[in-house]
């Protein structure tokens, strides 16, 4: 198997293995706030990808662009969200707690 | 788009449909939760993806951008000779006009200068290949990994033969319908097969190869390495 496939592999079984512990282990603690759940995800998207694709496997997964960036943004917009919840509680809305 | 893509689009798709509706229709957010892990990893399924590229295609333009530059210096009606890691650092081809005989250590750099006469040192793509699959120990060894280059990876052959002849001084390859045309007399070194087929069987057996002969017979390409004593 090519290393790229064998990287490609692990970040894989990795990410969805920490998708699965997280979904779980926040679900126990009596978690119900979406965001927090798909931060999370994001976070070790980013962490997985980090320690299991060193960057000339990533340089060959060009696709991961668009996923680094879709996450970040994501990410981003949560950071907002919560800010401005803070700064100005009146006028955020979120229908779900 | 292929297995993983077509796998990963289904469980992004799948995915966010199923959350939404988790959310909007049952009002759960750990139930919606969950479907959107699924559907980021489907997201990322989708990206990693390792798409395959036109491979016969780019080997050709390859050949041709090392063709143009051995005819440059001049070289491309030599006969190559392909040195193992422990000559020149790295399995490499060595072109000259001289015969250099037996060479005992190559310097990490192009162009080598040696009274009259300069060689090039090129790093092929054997050399990359090489480093990307891992080493070869043995002529067993070198030829599982040639079948991987060839036929695997880059897809231009059928089938790789190693065969050892005159007691280890000389060794045969014989590669199965190859899928790259041209003219084998002019421009043996930049030719994929013996610039894949070289660096590995010179790792292989740890020393310095030269390429004899490099024929067609029938739908197989053949090539003779002899060891440079």
């Amino acid at each position: 198997m090519l290393r790229v496939e064998r990287c490609v592999q692990r970040f894989l079984v990795f990410y969805a293995v920490s998708m699965a512990v997280a979904t779980t282990a926040l679900i126990a603690l009596g978690e119900s706030r979406l965001d927090v759940y798909v931060s999370i995800y994001i976070l070790e998207y980013y962490v997985f990808r980090a320690l299991t694709l060193p960057e000339p496997v990533a340089k060959v997964l060009r696709g991961l662009v668009i996923t680094d960036a879709a996450y970040f943004i994501v990410f981003a917009v949560i950071v907002a969200y919560r800010v401005a919840e803070i700064l100005w509680p009146h006028a955020v809305w979120w229908p779900w707690p | 788009m292929h297995g993983r893509e077509a796998v990963g689009a289904v469980m992004l798709a799948s995915g966010l449909t199923a959350a939404a509706a988790a959310l909007l229709l049952a009002g759960s957010p750990r139930l919606a939760a969950a479907f959107v892990s699924w559907a980021m990893a489907g997201a990322v399924l989708l990206v990693t993806g390792v798409r395959r590229l036109r491979r016969v295609e780019a080997v050709r333009i390859y050949e041709e951008v090392v063709d143009s530059v051995v005819k440059e210096f001049g070289l491309h009606d030599v006969k190559p000779l392909y040195a193992p890691s422990s000559i020149a650092g790295e399995p490499v081809m060595i072109l000259s006009p001289a015969n250099p005989g037996a060479v005992r250590r190559v310097p990490r750099r192009m162009l080598i200068f040696a009274g009259d006469t300069v060689y090039l040192r090129v790093p092929t793509l054997g050399t990359m290949l090489l480093g990307e699959l891992g080493g070869v120990s043995d002529i067993p060894s070198a030829e599982a990994v040639l079948k991987t280059m060839l036929k695997d990876y880059l897809e231009v052959a059928d089938d790789v033969l190693v065969a050892e002849e005159a007691g280890g001084e000389s060794y045969v390859v014989e590669i199965s319908r190859p899928r790259l045309r041209y003219d084998l007399r002019s421009n043996v070194p930049s030719n994929v097969y013996c610039q894949v087929v070289g660096p590995v069987l010179a790792e292989a057996v740890g020393a310095l190869l030269k390429l004899e002969e490099a024929s067609r017979s029938g739908s197989s390409l053949k090539l003779r390495l002899r060891r440079v004593v």
